[in-house]
């Protein structure tokens, strides 16, 4: 089987000079324009009235695109028999853990998963986890950052204490900025109060 | 190579959307708001004008709540010239003042903007000026000649000649959704910096007005980076491990206040931008964020949730003290300082839930909630102080609105075309 990989193509004007090195491909697609803030331009309309120079307006050029793609075959590993992580029965396919509002403690209820979760880790010390932290829109977007991340590092507190590395878990926070369901109502705050166990591909 | 074009297209689109005609809703004004009448300026050739600059300038007056424009319809006459200007017809529409002006072509694209300010009944000039500029810059002349008006007639200066920058995020569909865009004060000539597929947040102006330190939310973690609208170039200056958030500017635009969680827990941080040497300010097991830089350097107000709720604390550089000064509803958020230092705007959670823009007089305490909605954020003040800018919910939807620090003036900014907008932040005069 065939992948194509599509490489990212990045739009960046002349002057922009980026802050990052290329192993990070996603800063790239940052496209910036030159925009001018700092002008101001008064004459009192009396005896001489000295001109003052225009200064340049607005300026942009689009540099020529590059794009490049390049296919990959699909190297398969010959899969053991049973992977629990693809179970769809096991507990291991449970990877959401819900939070109360403006709240980082983990609920009983989802103790148990948590355990499961630890235990593979346990079992599978080659495997790093990533735990995202999340929160609905109800409080400020910086507090918010700092809340989905206490979420997170709630779930890796707990993953470790049972069983995982430390070194196997890793977290990061997006606050409120990227919901699992739209909308401002109780429904959505409740989806979106949440911790999420990612696995590897 | 469809691909391509179409990402030249997305990109070229995005500056069109932006400059689609706005109408600024006023939602709530007040009553004792002074007639005036902006004449059409006039013009003598057959097209039209390049810039209505006597519409923009009243819809800019009318924005503050404090000026009732005459409509053009009810103008008895439009004169342009002193000259021309007879006081009766304004005197029996009980109009005190008149503004009238002219524009002439110097060249293809250069014009001379001359207006004057004319109290009708002491028959006499108050203000009048002259620009020189070309037909993309006349707005901004238009706002110029806002500012002088206010000025003359309020006494305070005026804030039209000034810009927001706002986070605008489009439909799903589109690959870099979020945006970093900015516009002049009545949201007009709107135009994107930054464009991304990762969530941006947090944009403030340096109070230079010279950059912008903003959030990139990337899949691997936030990052405070640095947009220099001088050298076109956007810097990355904190990427620790954790959050990297919420940057504030000290007044001198040398440094900014921080939060990190590299040390295990967010705390706020101070960086020097030439050295990059980081001081840490907080120290607790709880959330410490937001911090806001007082105008005069001395302390920073900011979020910390130490009291088991997120409550506002004020930190004094010099004494190292910190004090509580929030203690109404149920949390409050986000502080953000007013140009003289008095009084801040913040996120006020009421008893009811409800998230709400509120201030507070420093000196004596005094809260006041000034919006009525329930997920009201991001506040931020006019350079002249009286005007807040903040982001609400409306129709489902992102949305701009302003209020005046009072609370007495409400309105609404239209949202450009399938948008949502948020996290306004107004900049500094521009010299």
């Amino acid at each position: 089987m065939k992948r194509i990989v599509t490489l990212t193509i990045a739009v960046v004007p002349v002057l922009l000079v980026l802050g990052c090195g290329s192993k990070e491909l996603v800063e790239e697609e940052l496209t910036a324009q030159k925009v001018e803030v700092t002008q101001k331009t008064v004459t009192p309309t009396s005896p001489s009235t000295p001109q003052r120079e225009d200064v340049d307006d607005m300026t942009r050029q689009a540099l020529p695109l590059e794009s490049s793609t390049s296919s990959l075959m699909d190297i398969t590993p010959s899969e053991p028999a049973i992977d629990p992580l693809q179970d769809p029965t096991s507990l291991l396919a449970k990877r959401k853990i819900y939070f109360d509002f403006d709240r980082s403690e983990i609920k009983d209820e989802f103790r148990e998963v948590i355990q499961v979760h630890a235990n593979y880790l346990a079992d599978h010390p080659e495997v790093t986890i990533r735990v995202e932290g999340h929160c609905d829109e109800r409080g400020t977007r910086e507090y918010n950052l700092a809340l989905g991340e206490r979420r997170a590092r709630a779930v890796e507190q707990l993953l470790t204490l049972q069983g995982a590395n430390s070194d196997q878990v890793r977290i990061v926070s997006f606050g409120e900025e990227r919901p699992e369901v739209e909308g401002h109502d109780e429904f959505a705050w409740q989806m979106n109060r949440r911790a999420l166990l990612i696995y590897p591909e | 190579m469809l691909r391509i074009l179409i990402l030249l297209i997305s990109f070229f689109s995005f500056h069109n959307a932006a400059t689609a005609a706005l109408t600024i809703e006023i939602t709530k004004g007040i009553d004792e708001a002074l007639p005036i009448a902006v004449v059409p300026f006039g013009w003598t050739e057959s097209s039209s004008l390049p810039q209505d600059i006597a519409s923009i300038v009243a819809a800019d007056l009318y924005r503050t709540g404090r000026f009732n424009p005459l409509p053009r319809k009810n103008m008895l006459a439009t004169p342009s010239n002193v000259s021309d200007v007879n006081y009766q017809n304004w005197r029996v529409l009980d109009i005190p003042y008149v503004v009238i002006g002219s524009v002439v072509r110097q060249s293809n694209t250069q014009f001379v903007i001359k207006f004057r300010l004319i109290d009708v009944y002491r028959e006499k000039q108050l203000a009048g000026f002259q620009y020189s500029a070309s037909d993309k810059r006349m707005r901004k002349v238009a706002h110029e000649i806002s500012d002088v008006i206010y000025e003359e007639l309020t006494g305070e200066p005026g804030a039209f000649n000034t810009r927001i920058a706002y986070v605008q995020v489009l439909p799903a569909s589109v690959k870099k959704r979020y945006r970093l865009t900015i516009a002049d004060s009545d949201k007009e000539n709107a135009m994107g910096i930054l464009a991304s597929r990762n969530p941006i947040m947090s944009p403030t102006w340096s109070p230079d007005n010279k950059k912008m330190a903003y959030v990139h939310l990337l899949p691997t973690g936030s990052r405070i980076n640095i947009y220099d609208f001088e050298r076109i170039s956007n810097e990355t200056v904190a990427k620790f491990e954790g959050i990297n958030s919420a940057p504030t500017w000290s007044p001198d635009s040398k440094k900014l206040a921080m939060t990190l969680s590299r040390d295990g827990n967010a705390e706020i941080y101070i960086m020097d931008l030439s050295s990059r040497k980081l001081t840490r300010l907080t120290n607790r097991w709880a959330i410490d964020t937001e911090a806001a830089w007082a105008p005069d350097g001395k302390t920073l107000i900011y979020t910390s949730e130490r009291g088991g709720t997120a409550q506002l604390y004020q930190y004094t550089f010099a004494t190292k003290k910190v004090k509580r000064l929030t203690f109404e509803g149920k949390q409050n958020f986000r502080a953000s300082f007013a140009p003289s230092g008095k009084m801040i705007t913040f996120v006020h959670l009421t008893m009811e839930s409800k998230y709400q823009i509120a201030v507070m007089e420093l000196e004596s305490g005094n809260m006041r909630i000034l919006t009525e909605s329930s997920l009201d954020e991001s506040p931020s003040f006019a350079p002249n102080g009286s005007m807040i800018i903040y982001s609400t919910i409306y129709q489902g939807r992102g949305a701009l609105s302003a209020v005046s620090f009072d609370g007495r003036v409400h309105n609404r900014f239209p949202i450009d075309g399938n948008s949502a907008e948020r996290e306004p932040a107004w900049s500094s005069f521009l010299k």
